[in-house]
């Protein structure tokens, strides 16, 4: 419920009835302080550091070149696309069924619903040692498959590769887009879909004709959350990817394993870059799509 | 022509160990209009949803022109349905909202285009087939939902509160509407409110219910002129209820003078309700006929130039309104009078 | 009110095998940890571990000082906790109760960090709080944290404050307190639920971080997050796992609590643990 910000006698500051409250800014300047210093300090310190020559003084714009142009720079950031990508493709896959059964009433609903927020409650990097466990060569998903109903004669590698990477972000991230989607559907008016039934729609020809179209919001939103959680996964692909490496990996080697600073900020100021215009894109579509909703 | 076009028979639907309805049965006729008329939570809504098929009911078959269709899908009954929030689809213009049943049925484009057209014209819509729902205020979406649910010109019309969800003053308008939409049309419709003005405007028959139970079925004129039981009456909107206790043939209340006869008392005795018009009752300072008057008391007196609204009291808590327009004086509150209540027009109802 | 129309028995169960499927999906990493945690001899293709044993845990209170670790987790989130409240209460208070100028610039500054990637930033903050000699210090971990925390606690905080009827505010004055009563005993209380959601939210925000940390710690101010990292990284995935344990069991039940305050779409709009 939102008030108006009033001004009563006790707590306005300055007894000179301004229309602006300067002197609220104050109260924010703890915060604001500490966001300076802690925050875009840092940040603009990776920034110039980014523009910095590796070895000798001066500054260049190399370090983005040399990162954008290269097959190495490009095979990252394609790497890095193509994992969030997918990760968010299959997690709507996974979710829109989910969304669907959760909304009926069954024994055992809420219970499904806390597992649907769990992997994102929890360190990624818990998440993903188990991940690690269970579908090793020796894991359990590869004793069921080739021990118990025998369908593999050998079992899965799936540890370390990319559709296993691709797996662990869709188990860590999906509840990100899982539930924007869960709570897009339960706000679609039930009695739209009832006139579907009885106007003569098959319950198939319901979802696609009457549901869909009005998810489809939801949708949009869910994989954005979903896509930007993959883009900057770091501890997952940190101890699954193997030899593969995403760009927070990258910039995180580069910098304190060889040490480049100068190389792993411009990656990390073109990450940023990258995900900032997502973010604002994505804000501007959703604006845009409620104006005309 | 006036075959069957509907039957329920013997319906029940518990949810939990609340019988929502309970051994209910009812016919609609080919173009009749039958409303269900009940307070909420009689059930009229489930009975609805099992018409359609939304809901299964326990036991109890429904007959659509004489198949047998309770165990068919909803989307196989052709049924069209208004609902009370009008349930148009957001993402479609009105136009396409109407096609859409058509739609379903491959029915093929310039044929589609013309019965769109002509539900349309019905509704008086033409200028906003290209709107979209948000577009349109609530009257307008409604007639929306009433083109969309005739436009493939089901068998069964279904009707869920459709007046409802609008302002006061639209609603008569609505009420026209569906009027003269159902009649040209000639389908048969099911039509639920608790509004018990619509029922008596719209109806051919009304089915007054409660408890999950039909209590009354019959055409307005009936129900409101001869209610079955207590219920019926206050429903349909008559204060003028009241208990008696009969005893060989004649009805009297504790503390009152005079006394009550009716044909409708002979075989009955104990408390038993009687109601009467509010116009049907005569008023005067001496007893008239010493059979059929009640000595009361004024408690209000209101001149309303045709006529003189009076509130009066029997007994402490219960209260008679009479209309009286026989311009013969005004009875001023406080004074002591005798009611009349001829025989022939008081209406003895079950007491439930 | 979904379909009631009964449901074809093979459509049920699919509904169920699938949900199983899920339930498995989801919880089986977790069995796995407990059982790499509390197994011994556990190699091949085999279900179960040889034997049970503790010995996982011996090794992390002996070789790694895992009680310190959890220590150190809990002082630094409950550092940052502190300081996340002390300077998100005031800012979240200014937006939501005053008419301050440029707030869409603050709002959007105070959430600038939850649009990047931790990495992006993480990178610069550990030299600049190198530079301050602040790493490998508690206070620097949990300054770390609150720039993950903060914002979260000021979209909660906000819009507590937002929700504090007026009129309470000049009862409160009609009945003679002055402004640090008025806070005590009528806007603290009426807040209080806020607070408390908002504190919850930033402990554990530092309680799961890993990326911060990482570029942050030194041997004092090792995270259990971090440890977890370590110990892998260096082969001992039982051990990792013993110490995953220690750490998801009370971040299991701050959830449960968190989860009757918050509702869950808020909750994932702040908690990550990259």
């Amino acid at each position: 419920m939102k008030q108006q910000p009033v001004e009563s006698p006790t707590v306005t500051v300055g007894k000179a009835r301004t229309r602006l409250d300067w002197a609220a800014w104050a109260l924010a300047l703890p915060l604001v302080v500490f966001l300076a210093f802690a925050f875009f300090y840092p940040l603009g310190y990776t920034v110039v550091q980014s523009f910095l020559k590796e070895h000798g003084a001066g500054a260049t714009l190399l370090n983005y070149s040399q990162f954008l142009a290269s097959g190495k720079g490009q095979g990252v950031l394609l790497l890095t696309v193509f994992l969030s990508l997918m990760a968010t493709l299959v997690s709507v896959l996974l979710s829109v069924p989910l969304a669907l059964v959760l909304r009926k009433r069954f024994f055992g609903k809420s219970f499904i619903q806390f597992l649907m927020l769990v992997p994102a409650l929890i360190p990624a990097l818990v998440g993903a040692l188990g991940l690690l466990i269970l579908y090793d060569r020796t894991g359990w998903l590869n004793y069921f498959l080739v021990r118990v109903v025998h369908v593999a004669p050998h079992p899965l590698v799936i540890d370390y590769t990319i559709p296993g990477m691709i797996l662990f972000y869709v188990w860590i991230y999906f509840p990100y887009g899982a539930l924007v989607i869960l709570s897009g559907l339960q706000s679609i008016d039930p009695s739209v879909e009832e006139a579907g039934v009885v106007l003569g729609a098959s319950p198939t020809r319901v979802f696609w004709s009457i549901v869909f179209p009005l998810l489809r919001p939801s949708l949009w939103a869910g994989s954005i959350l979903i896509f930007l959680q993959a883009f900057g996964a770091f501890s997952v692909p940190l101890i699954t990817g193997g030899n593969h490496r995403p760009l927070a990996v990258m910039i995180y080697t580069t910098a304190t394993v060889f040490l480049e600073w100068p190389r792993a900020s411009a990656m990390a100021v073109i990450m940023g870059l990258i995900q900032a215009v997502l973010v604002m894109v994505f804000r501007r579509l959703q604006s845009g799509k409620e104006a005309t909703s | 022509m006036n075959e069957t076009s509907l039957e329920l028979q013997n319906i029940a639907k518990y949810f939990g160990q609340l019988a929502a309805l309970n051994d209910v049965s009812l016919a609609v006729s080919n173009g009749e209009f039958l409303t269900l008329l009940g307070p909420s939570g009689c059930g009229k809504t489930t009975l609805l949803r099992i018409l359609t098929g939304y809901l299964q009911p326990d036991s109890g078959r429904v007959i659509v022109a004489g198949k047998d269709v309770t165990e068919t899908p909803p989307h196989k009954r052709n049924m069209g349905m208004v609902f009370q929030s009008f349930a148009l689809f957001p993402h479609l213009s009105v136009n396409d909202n109407i096609a859409f049943p058509l739609k379903i049925r491959h029915v093929p484009a310039s044929e589609q285009k013309k019965l769109v057209d002509e539900a349309l014209r019905m509704v008086h819509l033409e200028t906003h087939a290209q709107s979209f729902p948000r577009q349109l205020s609530g009257g307008q979406q409604q007639r929306v939902g009433l083109a969309r649910a005739i436009v493939f010109r089901p068998s069964i019309l279904l009707l869920d509160e459709p007046l409802s969800n609008l302002d006061a003053n639209l609603r008569e308008e609505m009420r026209a509407e569906i009027n003269q939409v159902t009649r040209r049309l000639g389908i048969a419709s099911v039509y639920v409110t608790h509004d018990q003005q619509e029922a008596l405007a719209l109806s051919d028959r009304i089915a007054v219910m409660n408890h999950g139970k039909v209590i009354q079925v019959g055409t307005p004129d009936e129900i409101y002129n001869t209610p079955r039981t207590r219920f019926v009456a206050d429903f349909i909107g008559h204060s003028n209820c009241f208990t008696v206790r009969v005893d060989g043939g004649s009805g009297t209340i504790d503390g009152v003078e005079g006394s009550l006869a009716t044909e409708g008392f002979r075989d009955l005795s104990g408390p038993t309700s009687v109601f009467v018009h509010p116009g049907d009752v005569q008023l005067s300072s001496e007893t008239r006929q010493g059979k059929n008057g009640l000595h009361c008391t004024v408690v209000d007196a209101a001149f309303l130039g045709d006529r003189v609204e009076y509130v009066l009291e029997l007994v402490p808590g219960v209260r008679l309104k009479v209309h009286n327009t026989g311009g013969r004086g005004l009875f001023s509150p406080g004074s002591r009078i005798w009611a009349t209540f001829p025989s022939d027009k008081m209406v003895v109802v079950e007491n439930d | 009110m979904t379909f009631g129309f009964r449901m074809r028995p093979w459509r049920r169960l699919l509904m169920i095998v699938s949900l199983a499927l899920f339930v498995l999906f989801i919880i089986l990493p977790f069995v796995m940890i407990f059982l790499q945690a509390f197994g011994a001899d556990w190699f091949g293709m085999e279900p179960l571990p040889r034997a049970w044993t503790l010995k996982w845990f011996q090794w992390a209170g002996e070789t790694v000082d895992i009680v310190k670790v959890l220590i150190n987790t809990l002082i630094i989130g409950f550092l940052a906790t502190v300081i996340a409240l002390a300077v998100s209460i005031p800012a979240a208070w200014a937006i939501a109760r005053r008419r301050l100028p440029l707030k869409g610039l603050l709002m959007g500054l105070i959430l600038f960090p939850r649009m990047i990637p931790e990495i992006t930033y993480a990178l610069g903050v550990g030299r600049i709080f190198y530079f301050l000699n602040l790493t490998n210090t508690y206070l620097g971990v949990a300054l770390a944290h609150v720039i993950l925390a903060a914002p979260f606690a000021v979209l909660v905080l906000t819009s507590t404050f937002e929700g504090i009827d007026n009129r309470l505010l000049e009862a409160g004055t009609v009945f003679g307190c002055n402004t640090s009563q008025l806070f005590l005993r009528v806007i603290l209380p009426l807040a209080l639920p806020g607070i408390v959601a908002a504190a919850l939210f930033s402990f554990l925000s530092s309680y799961n971080d890993f990326v911060l940390t990482l570029m942050l710690y030194g041997p004092d101010t090792v995270t259990l997050s971090v440890q977890t990292f370590l110990t892998f990284g260096d082969g001992y995935t039982s051990v990792a796992s013993a110490i995953s344990v220690i750490l998801l069991i009370p971040a299991l039940l701050f959830l449960a609590a968190l989860l009757r305050m918050v509702k869950p779409e808020n909750l994932l709009g702040g908690l990550k643990g990259a």
